[in-house]
Formats: C-alpha cells, sequence, structure tokens
C-alpha cells in the first residue's frame, strides 16, 4: 500500500515535470519549423551586385533620343542597392539586312559611377529607397545609324561585359509597328498574392520597365455579399489599375481572373481557369459566385457591359484546374497563355521545355492538342507571379520566402518553379486600346522570364496577327514561303557569356516540321519553302462517356462533336526558339486556307 | 420577562443584521470574482484571437508568444485555447512545407 502510494506521488511528480517540459518541446519544434522554413539569411542580407541588366526599347526611330536603364541585381535577381562601381558603354551593331557587324554613328553615355545611399542589404527593396542610384539608373542616347544594336556595358572594376536586348532603329521615313513588352497576368494581397495593387503596378512600370501590364486578381476572393462590395475592394482595385494607365508611357488593362475552385466531369463547372481583359476602364462584377461556366459568362458580360472584351485561359496542363477546350469562343478566347511561371502549356511530355510536376496526363489539355481542334489563338505569356512582382518575378530564386518584402498571407510564392514570362506585342502605339486591339487580332508572341527577344515570323509576307493571321492560298499544294528572323536578347546571369539563339523548330499542325539546331549566333534569319499538299487537322482523342456523348478529354464538363474538332482544312504553322541561356520564345501560329 | 424578550429579540436583530451584513459581503465579494473572471476571459481571449490573426508565416513568432503565454497559465481550459493556437500554426506550416515540396 505504502509501494503504491510512492509510485502515485512519483507518478505524479513526473507529470508534474513532464507538463511544462512538453509544452516547451512542441513550441519549440513550432519555432524551430519556422524559423527552418521562412529565415534565410543570405536573402536577407547578401544583396551584392552579381550581374547587370541593361534594358532599351525594342524598336526606335533613327537619331531618337531614347532612354536605356540600368539594373545592378543581386544572385535572387533584386535590385543590388548598394552597388557604386563605374560603368562605360559601347555600342555593336548589325545591318538589317545582311546581318554583317557594322559601325554605326551613336552617342553613348559617359562613364558613370552608380551612387549609393542604400544600408538595408535585403531586408528592405533597394527600389523604394531615394536620393541615389540604388542600383538602377537611367541614361538617354541617340542611335543614327538604321540596324540591329545591341548597347555593351563595362563593370570597370570586375572587367565583367553585360549586353541589352536587340535595339531595332528603323530609318526615319519608313512605317513599321512598335514592340512593346508587358505581363498581364498577376496577383496582390487583394487576393491571393503578396503586396499591394500599387506597389505591383510601381513595379512593373519603373523596375521591370515594362510597357503594359495588368492584373487579373480572383476577385471572387474579394469581401462580398451578393451584390454588396463590403469594403469597396473592387471598385478600387478598378481605379488603381485606370490610375497607373498613361497613354504613351505605360498601359494598364482592367481585368480579373475568372476561378473554379473545383468543377469537372460531374459539376457544372469546368475545371479551368480563365483571365478577362477589357477595353475600357470599368468591369461589371462576375466571378465563379456569379456564373457556372465561360458560356454563361460571356453572355452575361455581353448583356452587362458594352465594352468589348476578350478572355483566355492558363496553365491548361496543371493537373489542379486544367483547361477545358470545350468551352471556345473565336471572337473571345484570341489569345492563350503558353508560358507562366507554373511551366509551359504547348505540350504534355518530353517535348515540353518547362514541364511542372503537377502536369496533366491525357489527350486533349494542352496547346497542341487544342489547335488541332481547330481553337484558333495566338500565343502569349505572363507571370502569373503572386510575389507582387509583375513582369520579374523572384519566386523561383531563394528570395522566395513569405518574410519577404512584399509580404503574403498566402501561401503562393511556393511552388512556382519558373520565372514570369513576357508578351512582345506589335502596335502602332502604346496605349490600352491599341494594346487590347493587338491581343484581340492576336498580333504578339511569347517569351519566358524577362527576355526580350526580337522576332519576326511571316508565311507568304503575312505576319501574326495581320489578316486574322490566315494566308490564303490559291491551291492545296501552293508553295507557302516561310520567313523567320530572330535577335536574341544579350541579357545573362551570367557575365561576360551573352545569350545567343540555340535552335529554332517550326511546328506544322502540331508536328515537328523543321528543326535547326546548334544556331549559336545572335542573330538569325531563316527561309524555307513548303509545297507540301494542305491537308487540314483534327483533334482524334475524344472520349464517350456512358451518357453516350463525345467529351475532349476526361474532366472536360462540355459535350462536344466529335466531327467540328478539326481546322476546316487548314494547316497551321508555328515557331519555337531556344536560346543558350534557357529561355525559348513561341510566335505563330499563321494558318493556311486554300481559297 | 418582558426585558428578557427585549434581549431575546435585540439578539435576533443583532443576529439577522449580522447575517444579512455577511451575505451582502459574499455577494458583493462573488460580483468582484464574477467581474475579474469575465475580465480574465475578455483577457484570455484576447490573446487567444491575437494568436490566431498573427499565426498567418509573416507573424508566426508573435503568435507563438501568444500561444506559449496561454499554455503556461494554470487554468485548463486557458491552456487548451494554447494547444489550439498552436494546432493551427502547426497546420499553417505543414502547409507551406508541402507548397514549398518538402513533402
Amino acid at each position: 500500500m505504502i509501494k503504491q502510494t510512492k509510485m502515485m506521488k512519483i507518478n505524479k511528480d513526473f507529470k508534474n515535470k513532464l507538463s511544462p517540459l512538453g509544452k516547451i518541446l512542441i513550441i519549440s519544434i513550432v519555432i524551430g519549423s519556422w524559423v527552418f522554413m521562412f529565415i534565410d539569411f543570405n536573402v536577407m542580407f547578401d544583396n551584392n551586385k552579381t550581374t547587370m541588366w541593361i534594358h532599351g526599347p525594342s524598336m526606335v526611330v533613327e537619331n531618337e533620343d531614347f532612354e536605356i536603364t540600368v539594373e545592378a541585381w543581386d544572385q535572387y535577381e533584386r535590385l543590388a542597392g548598394s552597388y557604386n562601381g563605374m560603368v562605360s558603354f559601347e555600342i555593336e551593331s548589325y545591318n538589317y539586312t545582311t546581318l554583317e557587324k557594322i559601325n554605326a554613328i551613336s552617342s553613348l553615355p559617359k562613364d558613370y559611377e552608380f551612387t549609393s545611399n542604400f544600408i538595408w542589404n535585403g531586408l528592405v527593396p533597394a527600389y523604394n529607397i531615394k536620393g541615389a542610384d540604388n542600383g538602377k539608373r537611367t541614361f538617354i542616347i541617340k542611335i543614327s545609324t538604321p540596324g540591329i544594336h545591341y548597347i555593351k556595358l563595362k563593370d570597370m572594376d570586375t572587367k565583367e561585359k553585360y549586353r541589352s536586348n536587340p535595339i531595332i532603329v528603323k530609318p526615319e521615313d519608313t512605317y513599321f509597328k512598335n514592340l512593346f513588352w508587358g505581363d498581364i497576368h498577376g496577383h496582390t494581397a487583394y487576393s491571393d498574392g503578396s503586396g499591394t495593387p500599387e506597389d505591383a503596378y510601381k513595379f512593373a512600370r519603373d523596375v521591370a520597365l515594362l510597357d503594359f501590364a495588368a492584373l487579373t486578381e480572383h476577385v471572387e476572393l474579394f469581401p462580398r455579399i451578393s451584390e454588396v462590395d463590403l469594403t469597396g475592394r473592387f471598385k478600387k482595385y478598378i481605379e488603381i489599375s485606370n490610375e497607373f494607365n498613361d497613354d504613351g508611357e505605360f498601359a494598364t488593362l482592367v481585368a480579373m481572373e475568372w476561378t473554379t475552385w473545383f468543377g469537372g466531369p460531374n459539376s457544372n463547372f469546368p475545371t479551368e481557369h480563365l483571365n478577362i481583359y477589357f477595353e475600357d476602364d470599368d468591369m461589371p462584377f462576375f466571378s465563379t459566385l456569379t456564373h457556372n461556366n465561360p458560356d454563361d459568362l460571356y453572355k452575361a458580360i455581353e448583356k452587362e457591359s458594352d465594352d468589348d472584351f476578350i478572355s483566355w485561359t492558363h496553365h491548361c496542363i496543371r493537373s489542379t484546374n486544367p483547361s477545358d477546350f470545350a468551352y471556345y469562343d473565336e471572337d473571345i478566347n484570341t489569345m492563350v497563355e503558353i508560358y507562366s511561371c507554373h511551366g509551359s502549356s504547348e505540350c504534355t511530355g518530353r517535348d515540353n521545355l518547362y514541364t511542372s510536376a503537377k502536369e496533366i496526363d491525357g489527350d486533349g489539355y494542352s496547346i497542341r492538342d487544342a489547335l488541332k481542334m481547330g481553337r484558333k489563338f495566338g500565343f502569349m505569356a505572363s507571370g502569373d507571379s503572386h510575389d507582387g512582382r509583375l513582369g520579374h518575378s523572384i519566386s523561383h530564386t531563394d528570395a522566395r520566402a513569405v518574410n519577404q518584402q512584399p509580404y503574403t498571407l498566402s501561401g503562393y510564392r511556393y511552388g512556382t518553379p519558373y520565372p514570369n514570362g513576357l508578351t512582345g506585342i506589335y502596335s502602332d502605339t502604346l496605349d490600352r486600346s491599341h494594346i487590347f486591339d493587338a491581343l484581340k487580332k492576336r498580333s504578339a508572341y511569347a517569351t519566358t522570364w524577362i527576355n526580350r527577344p526580337y522576332i519576326e515570323f511571316s508565311i507568304n509576307g503575312l505576319t501574326v496577327g495581320v489578316n486574322d493571321s490566315t494566308v490564303h492560298v490559291p491551291n492545296i499544294d501552293s508553295a507557302r514561303q516561310i520567313n523567320i528572323f530572330i535577335a536574341a536578347d544579350g541579357i545573362s546571369l551570367k557575365p561576360n557569356k551573352r545569350t545567343k539563339i540555340e535552335e529554332i523548330e517550326i511546328f506544322k499542325n502540331s508536328e515537328l516540321w523543321k528543326s535547326y539546331e546548334n544556331i549559336d549566333e545572335v542573330l538569325s534569319k531563316i527561309t524555307v519553302s513548303d509545297t507540301s499538299p494542305i491537308t487540314g487537322t483534327e483533334y482524334e482523342d475524344c472520349i464517350k462517356r456512358d451518357d453516350g456523348k463525345y467529351y475532349i478529354h476526361e474532366t472536360s464538363s462540355k459535350s462536344v462533336d466529335p466531327d467540328e474538332l478539326n481546322t476546316n482544312g487548314a494547316d497551321y504553322y508555328y515557331v519555337r526558339m531556344q536560346d543558350s541561356g534557357g529561355g525559348a520564345a513561341w510566335i505563330g501560329p499563321i494558318w493556311v486556307e486554300v481559297s | 420577562m418582558s426585558d428578557s424578550r427585549d434581549i431575546h429579540l435585540t439578539k435576533d436583530l443583532i443576529k439577522n443584521n449580522s447575517t444579512n451584513s455577511t451575505s451582502n459581503l459574499i455577494s458583493r465579494d462573488k460580483e468582484i470574482v464574477a467581474t475579474k473572471s469575465k475580465k480574465k476571459k475578455i483577457y484570455y481571449l484576447t490573446i487567444f484571437i491575437l494568436g490566431i490573426a498573427f499565426s498567418t508565416p509573416v507573424f508566426m513568432p508573435i503568435g507563438i508568444i501568444c500561444a506559449s503565454y496561454l499554455l503556461f497559465q494554470k487554468n485548463k481550459k486557458v491552456v487548451l485555447l494554447g494547444f489550439i493556437i498552436i494546432l493551427i500554426q502547426i497546420f499553417i506550416l505543414a502547409h507551406f512545407a508541402y507548397s514549398m515540396e518538402f513533402f
């Protein structure tokens, strides 16, 4: 009895002692996990310059003054605010027709020493600190010789050399469409991203140096009960987009993302996500809470708004929320997002240049399959970034941690292994309506990261975006002359190692038709003719379900007529370019029809 | 006789008065205790709500401090609140670990 009482006392003492110890242990595990996952001292305190970025407009007129901007970056692609080195400028020029090197007449900036008052390392973004260059400086230059030009920058301290994007200088008296760059898919803390919309637009304009941009928030996450906008967030969101729209300088689009968080064959919802862009400065409120599928949605928008709008899908082959190309409206779905931080949607399998661990298995999801179905859209790329850095996301680097500015309350800065993409748009003028018009006409192409290569692609002289991107020929075996011209972006994360064109591939009817490998040049011109009969193509992988109807794939929620899933006898061609820096670009398609 | 009855009545009165004053005191004490307990409840609930609000990854250290404070109180119900915050934090960390492809 005494022994038992003693044992109970020991047991009680042990419990009393274990309890605080256990609590301390649990708290330590939580603290330890948090530190392990979110604290990176390198990211916080290493902001030293590792590379430099020189950026200029893609197209200018001879003798025109224009700006070039030099940015010093750290290893996480952030501005290296404490950089105070001396830089000098040179120019490398090529003849536009012969691609031979030429000596250009230009007025370049004198040697310049960067200034800095930045002391915050990685704790505060350098672009928020004024009073000195802090890693970014803009210069005015002028080039008087038409041709293709690269501005070369030399860091006088390290002797490292860097090159700009190609700058095409056109003769004064020629008409040409300008080339503008933008990222029109991004999120901030207004829905499930980081930072504020104002900061995202400022970053896009002043740091990523974009010509146009758009945020596409998941508006169903805005606090709202039925028609009542509880915090006025939807109205404010539109106002911010309009405030930053500055014709001739920086264009924005009023846009949103229609997001299904669930959906599939057994629901009224498709699985896909859609971005919707408006021509004017307003949009009605709609979301998956108000409309189940794209068909209903488009009808409702047309009813509620007089403004024109365009829409397209993205992360088409991601296993969560893949695209459903059964929903298609040729006048609205003019483009498709071929690349973003989620990877490429061009195709599934080994030929995909940027695969995702979440890639879906099966036919009917990829852009190549959609083109076979007769879907007519051009290629664009964007960020879908959630780190508040529209146009130049850093969530693919170690600086993706949520305790880095701009902060996030959600987890969406992770799980995006690729950098953002950009869309290049051929347009006469830089303003909202022209950018919208170019997207509607498919006058665009897609690139990865912040690459701004110059690309021309034409068949029988017709380029993308002209005449509905469609060439008409008299006979099925009429010759089609395909012309491609590419000037690679000189940017490289490795100093002294400029980026070159590695491979150019031409795809016909979604199959590889011609491949030009090991090019290893900065500029490349290809002319090739196709005289094989125009056959058109069709999508043959529809599945039949228990209801007796046909669907394009297993998760589609809309039945189709398999006989209608074809290109109506037209062939189509598109071009894919890969560069030595791991980047890529897609342009096209151009369709060829027999009249 | 009347004197002794008066004395008895007086005693009764004194006794009654004393019982009343004691019960008054007790009820006042009870009121004070109840008010204090209400204040404490609000205090712990505030810390609990703050702990949850600061359980987002950016501010999680503040959330952990709130949870730790509650965990080391004597009242079992308060300790339970602390455990709830810790569980939420573990869930959030697991979600982020999954997003970061740790597992």
